[in-house]
């Protein structure tokens, strides 16, 4: 099991602010794929077809309209975007070979790279790339959340051929972050109305077909720019058939009958056994997929009073959780950045499991018995689960809580209209901490304004500055203070890590995922991936 | 146009008995014991079908007397613990007695499912009745209803009654109320077919005439005199038919549309269960145990039933 | 014959008609409407973008307009609409998905028509044997199991314990039959078994019927042969009630599939419907149930159609 830790953020990106060179991003390159080396020394065969059991089925093939999730959908790997990442999570250079901000954080140069096409053999230039992010904004053909992860990008502007720049609506940092292929993936203008039917993407496989629920083709584009440090073509596999197999249980049947040769997750519940009876007939990786926390509604219900808030945060023991949900795995937490990582921040408190403290709380504020509803999303199994813990925990001290399921359209509806009490949440792990603490938190963020809907002056200014420092060091200092803050009030309340656990058969070599289980990155992942047989 | 031929059989000649006549005294003993025996087989099966569901009402109305725990209070120490003295069943991921969770879990299903299949009857009965009584383009018209209500693929009618009423972030009470509604008004075609069939033949009999005759009202002369004669079929119909409304509302719970967590409920625990399938594999049984037990019971009795009520029936 | 065909078919319109009203009411008076579906979170309150939304899907217009329009796109251009989830065509989607319920559907009937067959006529000649009551026994609990709970039981025990069968997954019987059918017994079974105990009794009731008939005891003093008069006479008549409920079940079977689809990732009709209910894809769900009550009412028809050339006794109205 290989947990990645990211120790070397803050060198790149300084030197990536300083408008590195070509000769300083070769080098970053070449030590993005030192650890691919190795691998590549073992005389990768090129060819394979690697049989992917993924955890879900896209609903849609239009990448600007349907997240195609980086680190579960197999169709992710059709694309890639102005910046990549590599195996560590640092922001390295992708379709474009470099950029840099101008004086005040406003506008982004990016510059690209000659010679890439898209599968149908169309050049990648700035006009491509323009078209792409006007159709992402536009709301007729983007997707929500696709608009809102590059809501800070207001126009894109063609400066050369291979020069494009981007405008900001807010000075920040974190432009490179939000180009990345997660969330925002280039597509072929030319394409683009075929998109629900044929995507055309830059990545190293391209489209062949997909039968819903039966099976995602795709192959090997011939074409693609990026090479290993020994100059071989990525990718190595010919090709990738995803198959959609929900039930976890059935997923991890077909890996263990060999139907499929990689699984991207597998239940809570099986992680220790398939560890302990199989970890030498397969590969096994743990990876850190996000965060799950207790949403409090500012907007109406009981959680407007700052005592409840308290009670019900100190009512939640997190132990609980982790044995009952997680069975053991992940860590119990009280940020989202998992200890490790650079965003993991010190000092900060959060109140302790202590049952006594929250009923005699609720009993001074003559609060016993407060109805509570307890939003989450009926699919999401572990919110589920995690929702009928902590509407226990909550029970024992006092509380009236009603658990409320709901499908993804009335959820959606539910939360925008503010119709809960306390929700359980999820995070996905976003590779800029502003996508965290911002958009969650920051009062102007749309998204935060359907989550708690919390308001704090000191805490808006400090998401601002932060955006807008270039020295991480400093940022840090800030989100320290800001979180800092947010677990005083309490807008949410943190509970655990989300691991994802996936496995595949020996025959797959040279694959390992992203630190925060990403597919594919710069030199590695699926694309450095090959089949023995 | 019926033709007499070999293969018609006047009624109610019975060839058995005719047989047995020929035979000597020692043949004639044995097929009487065997006889004995398959009657006595008949009937247990349908006295242990009632005695399967007398357990299960029982079970269902003294739960809080019987249940060792409380089922939805969750202990973290306890999760996962195969069956012992403390737990009969074992717990739970939650640490939840399942013991006590099955023996709650049997009134909410009890109580839906004979109030859902009680709603069928009153809804599907009229309707037959009328239907079957009154002929004609009336009777056209709402078998052509009827017969759209059936083509409603089944469970698809049950899911979107079941997303209907979960979307509503309705309490628990209408919850259920609704899910009622919902079996209810699936179970009514079918009822209103079968209650048409009898009252057609009974409508021809002379006492329909008679009271005609008389100027009894129409509503009298089905709701009092033609009805009652139609009951057995339709009392058939409505035990077994319980057995599968329990099918369908564990089925409903195990697809994640029966009530909300964390009430307990035998298909929402198979669900649950699904998970350690390979690792403790007793987390299924019990509920599927419960399950089948509860239909099985309801089954053997609407089939013992049927052979009282029904002697036509050639399963003697 | 014929004339009774066309009675029926023409029967058929208004209760495809009704169905058809039944399905577009029930669809929009699901809370959680269209525009919440396709709009973002962000959007679905800005009463711009709804009002645009709402005229682009024709929304705006009183609901017996929209029901003409919808079902005048199918009837004249066989056009079902897209849907709001995948932006592909719908008719396109169902109808790939179809052939995989149909295979599960055909072949699970025909297993329990395997099995019921033999079984019933067993228990229906060794009547008050033990076997009788083996039979007798095993069906009335094969009706009590829970579908889902016998189709885990399954996979955990064949797949997973025995290793013999693979957990699932589609294969066209056109591609490769071999496989196919390896990945097919499972739900086939899930499915068959529980069939099968409907159908035995219903064999053995339906042989006991025959045999007590007059023909049987006169083709015996005749001295035929037992077996002969058993297959050759007695079974074939008390096939046709046989038959014909297999063949409603198979009908039934179109629609009622979704659990043991789901379970085992079977791409058919049954999963489509339940995912475009989870996700409020009203176009699909329309269209889907549309098909679905359709096909139901004509294999219905087919089947009773069936009965009556088989069975000549019947008197045709």
């Amino acid at each position: 099991m290989a947990r990645q830790h990211t120790g070397h953020e803050d060198e790149f990106s300084r030197r990536q602010f300083l408008a590195g060179t070509g000769g300083a991003l070769v080098g970053m390159s070449a030590l993005g794929l030192a650890g691919q080396a190795a691998a590549a020394k073992r005389h990768p065969q090129r060819g394979g077809t690697l049989n992917y059991g993924a955890s879900g089925d896209a609903s849609g093939l239009d990448a600007h309209r349907h997240n195609t999730n980086h680190v579960s959908a197999p169709l992710s790997v059709m694309y890639t975007g102005l910046t990549d990442l590599d195996q560590a999570g640092n922001i390295v250079p992708g379709l474009a070979e470099s950029w840099e901000p101008n004086k005040d954080l406003t506008s982004w140069v990016f510059h690209l790279r000659k010679g890439v096409l898209f599968h149908n053999g169309r050049e990648v230039d700035a006009e491509a790339i323009k078209l792409n992010f006007e159709r992402i904004k536009n709301p007729k053909t983007g997707g929500d959340w696709e608009r809102g992860a590059i809501a800070n990008v207001d126009r894109a502007e063609v400066i050369d051929r291979h020069t494009v720049r981007l405008y900001a609506v807010a000075p920040s940092v974190t432009m490179p972050a939000n180009v990345m292929h997660y969330p925002t993936r280039m597509m072929a203008p030319d394409a683009f109305d075929t998109a629900a039917d044929h995507p055309i993407g830059t990545g190293p496989f391209k489209f062949v077909s997909w039968t819903r629920y039966s099976e995602t083709r795709m192959e090997r584009f011939e074409n693609y720019w990026e090479t290993d440090a020994e100059g071989n073509n990525l990718p190595y596999l010919d090709a990738i058939i995803g198959k959609p197999k929900q039930e976890p249980s059935v997923r991890l049947t077909a890996l263990r009958t060999g139907q499929v040769d990689f699984i991207d997750t597998m239940a809570q519940a099986d992680i220790t056994p398939f560890n302990q009876d199989h970890s030498n007939d397969y590969h096994i990786w743990e990876w850190h997929r996000g965060g799950i926390f207790t949403v409090f509604n500012f907007r109406n219900g009981p959680f407007q009073d700052k005592r409840l808030r308290t009670a019900a945060s100190h009512a939640i023991d997190r132990n609980a959780i982790h044995h009952a949900v997680f069975y053991g795995h992940g860590a119990m937490a009280d940020q989202p950045y998992p200890e490790g990582n650079p965003w993991h921040l010190e000092g900060i408190t959060s109140l302790e499991y202590d049952p006594e403290r929250a009923k005699a709380i609720l009993k001074e504020a003559r609060a016993v018995g407060t109805e509570v509803s307890l939003l989450c999303l009926s699919t999401w199994v572990i919110g589920r689960e995690t929702a009928q813990v902590v509407q226990d925990l909550l029970s024992a001290v006092g509380f009236k809580v009603e658990v409320n399921l709901l499908d993804m359209v009335p959820w959606r509806q539910a939360r925008t209209k503010g119709a809960f009490s306390a929700s359980i949440q999820g995070n996905t792990f976003r590779y800029d901490p502003d996508d965290f603490f911002g958009r969650n938190l920051y009062s102007k963020s749309q998204y935060a304004k359907i989550l708690s809907g919390w308001h704090n002056e000191r805490y808006d200014q400090l998401i601002e500055e932060a955006k807008r420092t270039v020295d991480t060091a400093r940022r840090k200092a800030m989100y320290t203070e800001a979180w800092n803050i947010a677990n005083a009030e309490l807008p949410f309340f943190f509970l655990h890590e989300l691991t994802d656990t996936s496995a595949a058969a020996k025959a797959v070599q040279g694959y390992q995922p992203g630190s925060a289980g990403a597919l594919a990155y710069h030199g590695g992942g699926l694309r450095a991936a090959y089949m023995t047989t | 146009m019926a033709r007499a031929s070999i293969t018609s059989t006047p009624e109610g000649f019975d060839f058995e008995t005719a047989d047995l006549a020929r035979l000597s005294p020692k043949i004639r003993l044995w097929r009487g014991l065997k006889e004995a025996a398959w009657e006595l087989w008949r009937n247990r099966l349908a006295s242990i079908g009632a005695a399967m569901v007398i357990i299960l009402f029982l079970v269902a109305i003294f739960a809080p007397v019987l249940a060792t725990h409380n089922p939805v209070k969750q202990n973290y120490r306890e999760m996962l613990q195969t069956p012992s003295e403390a737990h009969y069943f074992g717990t739970d991921k939650f640490g939840r007695d399942i013991w006590s969770r099955t023996v709650w879990g049997a009134r909410r299903l009890v109580i839906i499912a004979v109030l859902a299949v009680c709603l069928g009857m009153l809804g599907g009965i009229p309707l037959g009745a009328i239907s079957g009584y009154f002929g004609g383009k009336l009777d056209a018209v709402l078998m052509r209803v009827v017969d759209a209500w059936l083509a409603f693929p089944g469970i698809l009618f049950y899911l979107l009654a079941a997303s209907f009423i979960r979307a509503y972030e309705l309490s628990l009470f209408w919850n259920t109320v609704g899910l009622i509604v919902a079996l209810g008004a699936a179970r009514m075609p079918s009822m209103a077919r079968l209650v048409r069939g009898s009252v057609l033949a009974e409508r021809e009999k002379e006492y329909v005439e008679a009271s005609h005759v008389i100027g009894e009202s129409h509503l009298y002369i089905v709701f009092r005199q033609i009805l009652p004669n139609c009951l057995s079929p339709v009392i058939i119909q409505a035990t077994i038919a319980l057995g599968f409304e329990l099918l369908i509302i564990t089925s409903l719970s195990f697809l994640g549309l029966g009530a909300p967590p964390p009430t307990p409920d035998w298909g929402a625990d198979l669900n649950l269960a699904r998970e350690h399938m390979v690792t403790r594999p007793y987390l299924a049984i019990f509920p599927g145990l419960a399950i089948s037990y509860a239909v099985l019971g309801f089954n053997l009795f609407g089939d013992g039933l049927r052979d009282m009520l029904d002697p036509r029936i050639a399963d003697r | 014959m014929i004339r009774y065909t066309l009675y029926r078919l023409v029967q058929l319109i208004p209760v495809l008609l009704m169905v058809s009203v039944f399905v577009f009411v029930m669809i929009y008076a699901l809370p959680g409407d269209v525009i919440d579906a396709l709009a973002g979170e962000s959007e679905a309150q800005d009463p711009l973008v709804r009002a645009a939304l709402e005229k682009e899907l024709g929304l705006d217009k009183p609901v017996y307009v929209r029901y003409f329009v919808w079902l005048g796109k199918i009837v004249i251009y066989g056009d079902f609409g897209k849907s709001i989830t995948t932006g592909r065509s719908i008719g396109v989607e169902v109808f790939k998905r179809i052939p995989a319920t149909v295979y599960l559907a055909i072949v699970a009937v025909t297993l329990s028509l395997i099995i019921a067959i033999p079984m019933g006529t067993i228990a229906a000649v060794r009547r008050r044997t033990w076997v009788d009551y083996v039979v007798t026994t095993a069906s009335v609990t094969g009706i009590s199991f829970p579908q889902f709970w016998f189709a885990i039981l399954c996979v955990l025990f064949f797949s997973l314990f025995l290793g013999w069968l693979p957990a699932s997954e589609y294969k066209s019987p056109f591609d490769d039959l071999g496989l196919s059918i390896k990945h097919l017994i499972l739900p086939a079974s899930a499915l068959g078994v529980r069939l099968a105990a409907i159908t035995t009794r219903l064999t053995r009731s339906a042989m006991l019927d025959e045999i007590r008939k007059e023909y049987v005891d006169t083709a015996r003093s005749l001295g035929l042969p037992e077996r002969r008069v058993i297959f050759k006479y007695t079974l074939r008549n008390a096939l046709i009630p046989t038959i014909t409920v297999a063949g409603l079940q198979f009908g039934n079977l179109l629609g009622g599939t979704v659990v043991i689809e789901a379970i085992f990732a079977w791409p058919g009709i049954g999963l489509t419907l339940y995912d475009a209910i989870v996700s409020r894809d009203y176009p699909m769900v329309q269209a889907s149930v549309l098909i679905l009550a359709t096909a139901f009412v004509l294999v219905n028809l087919l089947v009773d159609l069936t009965y009556r050339l088989l069975n000549p006794r019947i008197r045709l109205p």
